[in-house]
């Protein structure tokens, strides 16, 4: 449904989106995840084609960006950031517009307009103005207008950003509603609710699209599994003993109670070195032996080069 | 095309809903009614001519401050406010073309325009009753004056949505609107003498009558004569300054 | 990319410019005589031209034709208190922005062929000095109308605003002051367009106007074939200045076909019949003729008319008119006099709604007649003919009797009033022609005032009487009825409710509707 070709966008100096390449098929649910200023709204615009791009192809639901904006913007649904509508109409009134600029037939509007106003749980405040409804509310009016329409492709950008954790488990919770009838691309900076909702994910950094996969494959794909042992032992000798093991490199071992000590090793990835960690302590008494496996937000880390203090750790 | 007449529908009921327009209208008809009422009693002390009297009610100092403020009034929120707030780009990320969004803000600030205007007639009208002055006026003048100043309005309305397009400050796109209004009124008048010695030539001299706007609607649309060639003037302007409008969006968008 | 951006806003640049070229276009070409409609939704269609002017000013682009129409205004500031001078000004006010919004339509219509000044009399004093001496320009509110045809010099005809454009009745001619105070000035018609269309009109026509100028009842006259030192040299002068061709006459032969107007100065015979039938039959065909007697103390040589008087109704008395000077410090008392002077004769009274003596009126201008008899009016035994006074001497004009050596005797009478009146010295007799609509006139003056002497005093009324002729023969018609003036008229109460209307009722229904509309938006 969304396919970009090396699709590079330029401001003067500055790149913004440099040579992304990626592909969406019909149905799924890709996050689109990076830290602040990565790309993510560029190529969402582009994709909206609000801006035209310095080079590459994108193509939405068949249709070109650069040849056939018009058809592009009418399978698409988009939420962009910060929400912005027009605060002196009322909420049905302002959906039944933009249902009508969509071009939804009169006839159909108000049908129309009942059911994204009922999915998204806004017909309470439908006869209420824009401007005095409160910013879930507004966020969930933004997402009505989406789908008013009903396109097949859903662009949401940021859309929890300044929501409360009530609020923000409410819009995860339509998205995967909607996610059955609809091909959702969504931007978060937010890594626990990119991993919650989607089904794919693309991390972008700095204009270049750094990861593409489900988060299995992600995950399964990072290094940062470790071994942690805590054993009955010295510090020198539990260094030894589990330094013999091929592939692990020992992270640090430091003593802990009188007599225990605590290693930790990092693990190759798609290794499991507990039974051979057990052997190699012999019967030493082991009050702990796990292995812990990579996260996403490890991984985030590492692929943004670790740097990056914007990537939050979920609640 | 229904983009244009959706967009119309919706600018057009946001001016309606706004407390400014009638806070607009009911300065511009206190004005206009004590200028108006001044006029007449003038007209009736001085048994001066009544059919000039639909003339001159058009060439009241409240008409002059409507044409060269409200234009601007209605259209620096057009584009400006829009891409301050952010709202352009739900705006322009619907499936609507550039021009139809341009014709349909124009639309409706036109549309507005002349709403605001309508009272004028039949209060005139009134005013020919028994009740009040008991005097039939030819309300040929009138129309012309009405249908003149409001050609004159579309394209000072034009130009305010190509300032407002031009800008993300509302504020500056009513100072660059009303400036302009003001120019375009003020200065052909004003220069008239001094650019005498080339209005010998024929050519100079018709493009400065159609230039010299307030010139040519107090002598000919406001007493009942209607000027074809002048229209077409006002239309070729209201299409160019559209027509910049929509280049001024594409380029926009580019940055 | 720098070259891209360069690119990029030459690119605008040049949609830019070619949409103003559009537009440019667009009106250049609905500014094309094929496509410009002009429609006149004005009370009364007071500005739309009749389609005749409108023919001739269409017409004159395709013939290379060049129209000038100068104006010159005389500026009015302020109003005057009086009533009378205040009407006066009010009245040329209003023919200024009449004769302004009438010229614009010339102007529409003619296209790049016509051309309109309005000289600023103030603004630009060198340029509008220049005009007045190019066209002749005596006084304020006139209008010229200039024509220049291929090839040839400009020729150019001046019109009054008050005289020739508007209908302006003035207080009545003949006003005794027994008769009350005299009326305001009011302005009845405007006939700009008939006035400026028949001026145009007759510069165009390719022929050149002739007055034949009668030799063969002139005896003892020095009329000499026009020549410079004549006693009217100077006024045959004039009379080539204002674009007349001068030929002379015997009456012997008939009238040709080309004659503008015949002149028949100072006669000291009478006409036989032939002649008369002869002048007769050349106003019935829409001629015009010039007649000017006056006394000379040869008794013989004082005609009275004849048989021209007899069919056209009217008579010259045998003696001279004579009138006292008043006293200018006691002017109801006329006071008795031995002075010479008394011979020439101031008129006091011109006819205020005839063509001719119209603009003396308005004007203001003094005539002097000298050696003058008086006129008489008589039934005429011609059929069709209406007779007209035009000028008047005051009320205290007398017959002279003859004195001892056969001249008048400039004493006047002694106090007995039936010997006092106001006497004719001039007349207009109108005779309908034989073809429909046309007519023919005759002016005849008796006292000499166009001569050498006179000229200078009285030459305004010499060149009026020709140009009135010339133009006749030109004269647009126009429907009538264009102009009515409507005051209004509203009641203190009236007044009052249009204030409570306009100022009170439809902002606070503005207002209200604001208010209301502010209240039900804030409901959900």
């Amino acid at each position: 449904m969304i396919r970009t070709s090396n699709l590079t966008k330029r401001f003067g100096a500055t790149t913004a989106v440099d040579g992304i390449s990626f592909e969406i098929g019909r149905g799924e649910v890709v996050g689109f995840l990076g830290p602040n200023g990565a790309g993510k709204t560029t190529t969402i615009r582009v994709l909206t084609c609000y801006h035209p791009a310095t080079s590459g192809i994108a193509e939405v639901a068949g249709h070109r960006v650069d040849t056939d904006p018009v058809a592009v913007r009418r399978a698409i649904g988009y939420l962009p950031e910060n929400v912005p509508i027009y605060t002196d109409l009322r909420v049905e009134e302002y959906l039944s517009y933009r249902a009508a600029l969509k071009g939804v037939p009169r006839r159909e509007r108000k049908a129309a307009v009942g059911r994204a106003m009922e999915r998204c749980g806004v017909g309470e405040v439908a006869r209420k103005l824009v401007g005095h409804v409160s910013r879930g509310y507004r966020q969930r009016v933004g997402l009505a207008d989406a789908l008013v329409a009903n396109p097949p492709i859903l662009i949401l950008d940021e859309p929890t950003s300044g929501l409360d954790p009530n609020q923000r488990r409410r819009i995860k919770q339509l998205v995967r509603e909607l996610a059955q009838e609809h091909t959702i691309l969504f931007s978060s900076h937010i890594l626990a609710e990119v991993q919650d909702v989607s089904s794919r994910i693309l991390i972008i950094h700095r204009g270049r699209l750094r990861a593409d996969g489900t988060p299995s494959q992600l995950v399964g794909e990072s290094s940062g599994r470790r071994l942690h042992v805590e054993a009955r032992a010295s510090v020198e000798g539990l260094r030894e003993a589990i330094g013999r093991l091929p592939g692990l490199a020992i992270e640090s071992v430091e003593p802990t109670t009188e007599g225990y000590a605590r290693l930790t090793a990092s693990v190759p990835p798609g290794e499991d070195p507990r039974d051979a960690a057990a052997a190699a302590l012999g019967g030493a008494v082991l009050r702990e032996l796990r292995l812990e496996l990579p996260s996403l937000e490890h991984f985030f880390q590492q692929v943004t080069e670790g740097h990056d203090r914007a990537a939050e750790v979920a609640p | 095309m229904n983009a244009t007449l959706v967009t119309i529908r919706k600018e057009l009921l946001s001016y309606c809903f706004s407390p400014v327009s009638y806070l607009v209208a009911v300065l511009f008809y206190l004005l206009h009614g004590t200028l108006l009422h001044s006029l007449i009693v003038m007209f009736a002390l001085g048994g001066a001519d009544a059919d000039i009297l639909p003339t001159q009610s058009y060439g009241l100092m409240s008409t002059f401050v409507m044409v060269v403020l409200v234009p601007a009034l209605l259209t620096m929120r057009c584009f400006a406010e829009e891409r301050r707030s952010g709202s352009l780009e739900v705006l322009v990320t619907a499936p609507v073309r550039d021009h139809e969004l341009v014709l349909g803000k124009w639309g409706a600030a036109a549309a507005f325009y002349a709403l605001l205007w309508l009272p004028t007639v039949p209060i005139l009208w009134l005013l020919t009753t028994d009740w009040f002055l008991a005097t039939p006026l030819t309300f040929g003048p009138v129309l012309t004056a009405y249908l003149g100043m409001f050609l004159i309005s579309a394209m000072l309305l034009a130009f305010g949505v190509f300032a407002s397009s031009l800008t993300d400050n509302v504020l500056l796109a009513a100072i660059l609107a009303v400036l302009f209004n003001l120019g375009l009124l003020v200065i052909p008048g004003v220069v008239h003498r001094h650019v005498a010695p080339w209005l010998d030539n024929a050519y100079v001299r018709q493009v400065y009558e159609k230039i010299w706007v307030f010139d040519h609607f107090s002598n000919w649309f406001a007493r009942g004569l209607l000027d074809t060639s002048q229209v077409a003037f006002y239309l070729g302007g209201i299409a160019f300054f559209l027509f910049l409008t929509v280049l001024s969006l594409g380029t926009r968008r580019m940055a | 990319m720098k070259l891209r951006r360069l690119l990029h806003a030459l690119n605008l640049l040049v949609a830019a410019l070619l949409m103003l070229a559009v537009w440019v276009m667009v009106t250049w070409i609905g500014s094309r005589p094929a496509f410009k409609r002009l429609w006149d939704f004005s009370p009364q269609a007071r500005f739309s031209v009749e389609p005749v002017t409108a023919e001739l000013l269409r017409g004159l682009g395709e013939k290379g034709i060049r129209v000038e129409v100068h104006t010159f205004y005389q500026p009015i500031l302020g109003m005057p208190a009086e009533e009378e001078p205040r009407q006066r000004a009010m009245i040329l006010r209003r023919l200024q922005d009449l004769t302004t919004d009438l010229l614009r339509q010339y102007e529409f219509l003619g296209g790049d062929s016509l051309r309109v000044v309005h000289h600023d009399l103030y603004g630009d004093i060198a340029g509008t000095r220049a005009a007045t001496q190019q066209f002749g320009v005596t006084t304020g509110d006139t209008v010229v109308v200039a024509v220049e045809i291929a090839g040839r010099p400009m020729r150019h005809k001046r019109l009054s605003l008050e005289g020739d454009l508007g209908v302006v009745e003035l207080p009545g001619f003949g006003s005794d002051t027994a008769m009350g105070r005299p009326n305001l000035p009011v302005l009845k018609d405007y006939k700009g367009e008939e006035a400026l269309s028949s001026a145009l009109k007759s510069l165009l026509v390719q022929g050149v106007p002739v007055v034949y100028v009668v030799r063969d009842l002139s005896l003892g006259m020095d009329l000499d074939h026009m020549a410079m030192g004549s006693s009217y040299g100077q006024f045959f002068q004039a009379l080539r200045n204002e674009g007349f061709d001068l030929r002379t006459l015997d009456l012997r032969t008939a009238v040709p076909k080309d004659a503008t107007a015949v002149a028949i100065l100072e006669p000291r015979r009478e006409f036989t019949e032939q002649q008369a039938r002869s002048l007769f039959d050349y106003l019935r065909r829409g001629g015009r003729v010039f007649l000017n007697y006056s006394f000379v103390p040869t008794q013989d040589w004082n005609p009275d008319g004849g048989e021209l008087g007899k069919l056209l109704g009217f008579s010259v008395g045998a003696q001279a008119v004579f009138h006292l000077i008043p006293d200018p410090r006691n002017p109801d008392n006329p006071g008795l006099d031995n002075d010479p002077s008394v011979e020439k004769l101031d008129i006091q009274e011109a006819n205020p709604n005839h063509p001719v003596t119209k603009p003396i009126v308005i004007g203001r201008r003094a005539l002097q007649f000298a050696a003058a008899r008086e006129l008489r009016a008589q039934a005429a035994a011609g059929a069709g003919v209406r007779t007209e006074d035009l000028l008047r001497t005051g009320p205290y004009s007398w017959l002279a009797t003859l004195d001892e050596t056969g001249h008048p005797s400039l004493v006047a009478p002694r106090r007995r009033a039936d010997q006092f009146g106001s006497r004719t010295v001039a007349l207009v007799c109108d005779v309908d022609g034989e073809e429909q609509g046309t007519s023919g006139h005759l002016v005849v003056a008796s006292g000499l005032f166009c001569n050498n002497a006179g000229l200078r005093i009285n030459g305004d009324l010499a060149l009026n009487i020709f140009n009135w002729f010339a133009e006749r023969r030109e004269l647009v018609t126009v429907r009538g009825d264009r102009y009515k003036a409507r005051s209004l008229q509203a009641s203190k109460q009236q007044l009052d409710r249009a204030w409570w209307l306009l100022v009170v009722a439809v902002p606070g229904l503005m207002l209200a509707a604001g208010l209301f509309i502010a209240w039900r938006r804030s409901r959900t």
